[in-house]
């Protein structure tokens, strides 16, 4: 420890010495003593914050560690309130639009027995209802759908946000967006082309399949459990509106919509605001 | 919280990574395999599908082999009860029924057709007029002119009939070929909208997206897959390993679990099922794949199966992961959803399919993977010993270079075309074999097939309905075939014949017993060649990766072995008297007489004291350890002086019959020491007598130090030890004594042209790296470097006299014409594959011509190439252009010019000239740079434009370009004389209009290289690859050169806007007054420290402004 001390005395002596008598380097008396402290992370901060940005449309970066080359874009990186202000309004038109969007998916849900048409539709009915009355019927109900994608989308990255929860980046890429509303649609396709023998049999085959694609596509925690306490809430909610005379299999139907369409809309919030 | 299944399963990763390294060590046979496999499942799963491989059956008299099933069922079916005068249609099984029966006829209905040159119609085939003569036939019951219908009991007609006139007229397929693909395009539309209107809008949606997904899904491959650097391969082979399991997974439902899958709901689940698992895990597979090949050298020991093996380690977890669950939800589903038989078997059929993906993935394509990596090393170690040898690496005369460049130059004009021909032979291969499998008419069937189409009804013919055949008292069934056509025999028929009569002698030929076994043993025989041939080129690849390392290899070998054998020998004289059954006997008596050559006044220091058994571990550490204290015993060198030198050693006569007899490398050091000191071995042939370039190093240091009588290279101040020194020689430097370590900074990351860099900088300037980092900083804000590249070529310019003025200046206006440009070009050209003249300017002083060529030189540096092309392109003037009066004063007249200051170089540019430039928006400006556009501005004027001027420089219009250059030209093996040129530059620096700046450097002569010179040394050669420009670049020569060069000229711009931006804030006078304040010195892990000391008196003060002035001054 003494050595120690001894040999910093050492080197701040010859520092000092090196500057009276100016064998210091030229460079370092034009510049301020700030100019050895730019190497810090916030030049990393900036790129990954610019590639982020960048992947709006684009994939995830690659999960390979060992690539030194980060893509970016030959764009301003400068990132400017206005462009903030535009990517933040692009990314909630794309979960606008995939709220209408899923909002029509409910209405084509259908089995040859209890689903009916339209059924899987009153949860998102009610926040239409919910936000007319708020706003005295001014916004129109395609809008309200609109909302309730943002809601939705915005779930999960505020819980992770809220209970600082870490997830991996690279999960998330429009491949895996895509793979999402694929699943939906076939999970779709076949409750409404496929000869069930009853809805019970159709949802309880369909809540399997749901835990399945949750670990597939996501594997984390939280998102199940929003996913479950969503789906829950709105079986819970159409059980009160059909006063109590659900069948069980219709309940588990939309506990089962409504995990999967939240797992898509998760998947999408974090990819835009989160990976 | 991440519920992370994927490492459970690491144990059958690893399985899975074994399996896919033995598919990487054995690619062809596994390919083989694997595709021998999805052959036979292939051929299975579309018989299945196609139902029996059917054909068109309206043609089936034209097979050799009628089907009379077939033909049955294409027929229409009449029946008439007995006593009745109706005709009912029958459906097709009904018919069958009653086939038994004795009135069961088959009405032919025979249409003639013939070449018309002058018809209107599409085709060159119309039907026959009335003036054809049509042939006879019996059993006619009906003749409107080419209609003729006969009536049979059993369906025969001739292939081939005579008409009177001599004409012959063939049985065809029907109808034309143009017709049909209307039809069946017609067919296809009228289903698809039949489709379309049968089902709901929402399903018709959910299909048309998975469809569209599918798409995108698999564009996106090709498109991974090119960014990767694989244009088409790699894509191919993901698909068809896709393939594989698809069709080995039918294969598997329809004949081992009869569940099969009907088509439709292939066609509706296939597309959810592609998308899910998609690409990605393939695409990530392979980018490390070739990720790894990119980032090792030739010296590396990494072989394809072990990268390969450490992929599927990397990145398969989680493709098996996703596969496992697929398969678990699958195999649930089956078991869940029993009783719906159209689910179950699609589940089962894709458990299946994820099973066999992950086998095929693990066997085949890693088998691809391993093989596009053999071929890529195979490729990439040729390139580069190509272009080392070019760049004059390894010496070679110029005949046998200019001769392996012509064969290297046709091989791979050959190679490529081969390749494509191979690509575009084996895709017609695969058509012509469904083709010719289905025939052209297989897609209507297909179609039909599909969807379920019956076969069109044909009607009764008039004259039968209206026919005054009596009420029978029999039931009869009369088979209305469809229209059988006739046409007449033309050229086209005649080749066709032809045609198939080669394939049938094929066939026959090849289902021959004999013939059949020869084929497969010459199949066996081709397979075996190919695997001989990419074991020999594994070979090769392997050796030439070892060429680089081979003399330290063998120097080290050398070493090891003659320390062995000295202290093998002292032991075993030793052991010999105790016990003489030595494990390495053979080896000490090998080089016993080596050492009795040598003459034993060594190693008697110490013996070993362990008796009995010689265990060589032991024996080698105790040597070992002997060694090194042998060799500090040699190295003492306290005492001794030239006059002296020879006390310590054997006499200088016997040392020079030894050094004669080629022994030197078995002198000791002192020995060597007393040779060269005393002038009987020159000091740059050490490295040659002593085998051994770090030993010779090491005598050197010794003798200059007693030759020079210093001491410091007795000492390791000057490092040697850990260092390659086999690349240096030949190559880098003579007479080495050691290397020079210089520190390495490292800025980054800056983006240039979207793409972001960490560069390094060797230098021993400090805050230079600090600035340039800070001016990254700055360009990173602002977006990055936009860069161009607007000229490429290395200039050599020669001197030549001539006898006469006239001469000199008609030789001047030959090489200014174009016929002399061209001819010289043409010369000039051919000694390499890279070197493409661009220019000659000439100038003339006197009866002096200076003759400057301008060339491509790949991505050399390129001064031995371009000097080897102006040797051969002078000696042509003079033996074949007819001046041969042309007198060559120098290969290099400087007017080239390399490595002086010239106005030549900054106005005509030489190597690569870079114009750089970036916005850096005003607040960047004050915040990071501390200072303010317009400052910044006025200050470039006044210093870098009216400074400049002022000075007369040339070339010189910048802050510090030179302090950029030469750090990243030392940091990454450049020449470092080639800074002078290379530092030309001009700063210019621009308010735009939004008040952000706008600054630019224009460097026309930055002289770079990846390939050779200082590039070959590890360490340089390292920091090439960090910036992924090592080496030459695989597809264009000259872009990894080109990008280097556009590095050098960002880093200058971000030296430039750093220094500036401080010159203009005027730190100089706040640095003045940080060191008055006396602050206490701070420094951390090395950075520069703090410039406050703990106190300074007024008069250093006053002497550090003084000089700190004087400093910027300078």
């Amino acid at each position: 420890m003494k050595d120690t001390n001894l040999s910093k005395t050492n080197y701040t002596q010859q520092s000092r010495d090196s500057i009276n008598n100016l064998t210091k380097p030229t460079l370092y008396s034009i510049y301020d003593d700030d100019i050895t402290k730019t190497a810090s992370n916030d030049l990393y901060d900036t790129i990954n914050m610019k590639s982020n940005k960048n992947s709006l449309f684009g994939d995830a970066p690659s999960s390979s560690s060992t690539s030194l080359l980060i893509n970016s874009s030959s764009h301003n990186l400068h990132a400017s309130t206005t462009d903030q202000l535009w990517n933040s309004f692009l990314k909630l038109l794309i979960l606008s639009i995939f709220g209408i969007l899923y909002h029509e998916l409910s209405i084509q849900l259908y089995d040859n027995h209890d689903l009916k048409s339209g059924l899987t539709s009153k949860p998102l009915n009610l926040g239409v209802t919910l936000a007319q009355s708020l706003t005295l019927g001014i916004i129109p109900k395609w809008v309200s759908y609109g909302f309730e994608g943002i809601f939705f989308g915005l779930l999960i990255p505020c819980i992770d946000t809220l209970f600082h929860i870490k997830i991996k980046k690279h999960t998330y890429s429009n491949t895996s967006i895509l793979k999402s509303c694929n699943v939906l649609l076939g999970v779709t396709y076949g409750i409404r082309k496929l000869e069930w023998s009853s809805s019970l049999q159709a949802s309880g085959a369909w809540a399997l399949l749901n835990i399945i694609l949750w670990l597939f596509f996501d594997g984390t925690i939280s998102m199940f459990l929003s996913c479950g306490v969503i789906g829950i809430c709105c079986s819970t909610v159409c059980w009160i509106l059909m006063d109590w005379k659900s069948e069980f299999g219709q309940l588990l139907y939309f506990v089962d919509f409504y995990f999967l369409g939240l797992l898509l809309f998760g998947q999408l919030g974090r990819y835009l605001f989160k990976a | 919280m991440n519920l992370n299944l994927v490492e459970f399963i690491s144990p059958l990763t690893t399985l899975c990574a074994h399996s896919a390294k033995f598919s990487a060590r054995y690619p062809i046979h596994v390919i083989l395999v694997s595709l021998l496999f999805f052959a036979a499942t292939y051929l299975s799963v579309i018989q299945y599908y196609f139902d029996g491989w059917k054909l068109d059956s309206t043609s089936i008299f034209a097979s050799p082999l009628p089907d009379l099933d077939f033909f049955f069922d294409d027929c229409t079916h009449y029946c008439r009860k007995p006593y009745s005068n109706i005709w009912n249609v029958l459906e097709t099984e009904d018919a069958r029924s009653m086939i038994s029966l004795p009135n069961h006829y088959y009405l032919l209905n025979l249409q003639f057709k013939t070449n018309s040159k002058d018809s209107k119609s599409l085709n060159s085939i119309s039907f026959a007029n009335d003036t054809t003569t049509f042939p006879e036939l019996n059993g006619l019951i009906f003749d409107s002119n080419d209609h003729k219908y006969l009536l049979q009991q059993e369906p025969n007609i001739p292939f081939e009939l005579i008409s009177s006139d001599g004409k012959k007229w063939r049985l065809v397929d029907n109808g034309v070929h143009f017709f049909e693909l209307q039809h069946l395009a017609l067919s296809l539309y009228n289903n698809f909208i039949s489709r379309i209107q049968s089902s709901k809008s929402f399903d018709i949606f959910i299909i048309g997206s998975a469809y569209m997904m599918v798409v995108f899904t698999v564009y996106k491959l090709f498109r991974e897959m090119n960014k990767i650097g694989s244009k088409f391969s790699l894509s191919l082979a993901t698909m068809t390993n896709s393939a594989c399991a698809l069709f080995l997974a039918l294969y598997s439902t329809q004949y081992i679990t009869k569940t099969p899958v009907s088509a439709l709901s292939l066609i509706e689940g296939l597309p959810f099922l592609v998308v899910t698992f998609g690409f990605k895990h393939q695409v990530n597979m392979a980018r490390y794949t070739l990720g790894q090949f990119k980032r090792i050298g030739l010296s590396k020991k990494s072989t394809p199966e072990r990268i390969v093996f450490d992929a599927i380690k990397a990145e398969g977890s989680s493709f098996i992961y996703e596969h496992l669950l697929s398969i678990v939800a699958f195999v649930g589903c089956t078991l869940y959803a029993s009783h719906l038989e159209a689910l179950k078997n699609f589940c089962i059929l894709c458990s299946f399919i994820a099973t066999y993906e992950v086998l095929f993935t693990m066997t085949l394509y890693s088998a691809v993977l391993s093989l596009k990596l053999e071929i890529d090393i195979i490729h990439r170690s040729t390139v580069i010993k190509q272009a080392l040898e070019e760049d004059g690496i390894i010496p070679m005369t110029a005949d046998l270079v200019f001769g392996a460049e012509n064969t290297s130059k046709n091989s791979k004009l050959k190679s490529n075309f081969a390749v494509y021909f191979i690509k575009g032979a084996l895709t017609i291969l695969f058509l012509g074999i469904n083709l010719y499998n289905f025939g052209l008419r297989w897609a209507s069937q297909t179609v039909n097939f599909f969807y379920n189409n019956p076969s069109p009804v044909i009607s009764l013919p008039e004259f039968i309905q209206t026919s005054s055949i009596s009420i029978l008292d029999e039931t009869v069934l009369i088979s209305v075939t469809p229209v059988q056509y006739y046409q007449q025999l033309n050229m086209y028929h005649m080749v066709e014949d032809g045609l198939i009569l080669l394939l049938r002698y094929f066939s026959i030929a090849i289902s021959d017993r004999l013939v059949s076994k020869v084929l497969i043993f010459l199949l066996i025989i081709s397979l075996a060649t190919n695997i001989s041939l990419l074991n020999a080129t594994r070979i090769h690849t392997k050796y030439t990766a070892a060429e680089l390392n081979k003399k330290k290899t063998d120097s080290n070998n050398f070493k090891s072995l003659k320390s062995n054998s000295s202290n093998l020998s002292s032991e075993e004289s030793e052991e010999d008297t105790n016990n003489s059954t030595s494990n390495n006997s053979s080896i000490s008596n090998s080089t016993k007489a080596t050492d009795n050559k040598i003459g034993s006044t060594k190693q008697k220091k110490k013996n070993t004291k362990k008796s009995g058994n010689n265990n060589i571990n032991k024996s080698d550490k105790k040597l070992e350890t002997k060694s090194i204290t042998d060799d500090e015993a040699d190295d003492d060198y306290s005492e001794v002086t030239i006059d002296n030198l020879e006390t310590y050693t054997r006499p200088l006569t016997e040392l020079q019959e030894l050094m004669k007899s080629g022994e030197a490398h078995t002198l000791k050091n002192k020995e060597v020491v007393s040779l060269v000191v005393k002038g009987k071995m020159p000091l740059y042939a050490l490295e040659k007598q002593l085998k051994d370039s770090t030993r010779a190093v090491k005598v050197r240091r010794q003798a200059i130090s007693l030759l020079s009588d210093s001491s410091v290279l007795l000492s390791e101040r000057l490092p040697y030890k850990y260092y390659d020194y086999d690349r240096v020689l030949g190559a880098c430097c003579e007479n080495v004594i050691g290397y020079m370590p210089i520190p390495v900074g490292i800025i980054g990351p800056l983006i240039i042209d979207d793409i972001s860099y960490h560069i390094p900088m060797a230098t021993t300037e400090g805050c230079l790296v600090a600035s340039a980092m800070r001016g990254c900083k700055a360009i990173n804000a602002g977006g990055g470097v936009t860069s161009v590249l607007t000229k490429d070529g290395m200039t050599r310019g020669p001197c030549v006299r001539f006898p006469s003025l006239k001469r000199a200046g008609a030789c001047k206006l030959w090489l200014d014409s174009e016929e002399g440009q061209n001819k010289v070009k043409k010369e000039f050209n051919s000694t390499s594959r890279f070197a493409r003249l661009q220019h000659i300017q000439t100038a003339l002083a006197g009866n002096l011509l200076f003759i400057r060529f301008r060339t491509t030189t790949g991505d050399a540096m390129g001064m031995n190439m371009i000097s080897k092309g102006v040797e051969f392109s002078l000696k042509k003037m003079i033996d074949e252009f007819g001046w041969d009066d042309m007198e060559v004063i120098s290969v290099s007249g400087n007017y080239c010019t390399d490595k002086k200051p010239a106005a030549i170089n900054w106005i005509e540019g030489r190597g690569k000239s870079i114009v750089a430039e970036s916005i850096i928006p005003k607040d960047v400006v004050e915040k990071v740079l501390k200072s303010n556009v317009k400052a910044l501005v006025e200050l470039n004027v006044s210093k870098n434009l009216v400074g400049s001027a002022m000075a007369g420089s040339v070339g010189g219009f910048n802050a510090h370009a030179a302090n950029l250059v030469t750090a990243v030209f030392l940091a990454l093996g450049q020449d470092p004389a080639q800074n002078i040129e290379s530092s030309n530059c001009i700063t210019l620096m621009n308010e735009t209009l939004e008040g952000d700046l706008n600054i630019s450097v224009s460097m026309p002569s930055i002289e770079v290289g990846t390939l050779g010179g200082g590039t070959i040394l590890e360490p340089q050669g390292s920091m090439l690859d960090m910036l992924g420009v090592r080496g030459p670049h695989p597809t264009n020569p000259g872009a990894n050169a080109g990008q280097l060069a556009k590095i050098v000229a960002s880093v200058v711009l971000a030296g430039e806007l750093s220094l500036c931006s401080a010159l203009a804030a005027g730190h100089l006078v706040q640095s003045h007054m940080t060191h008055n304040r006396a602050k206490p010195a701070t420094a951390a892990n090395g950075s520069a420290p703090a410039p406050a000391p703990a106190a300074i008196n007024n008069e250093e003060l006053t002497r550090l402004k003084e000089g700190s002035v004087t400093c910027i001054k300078s």
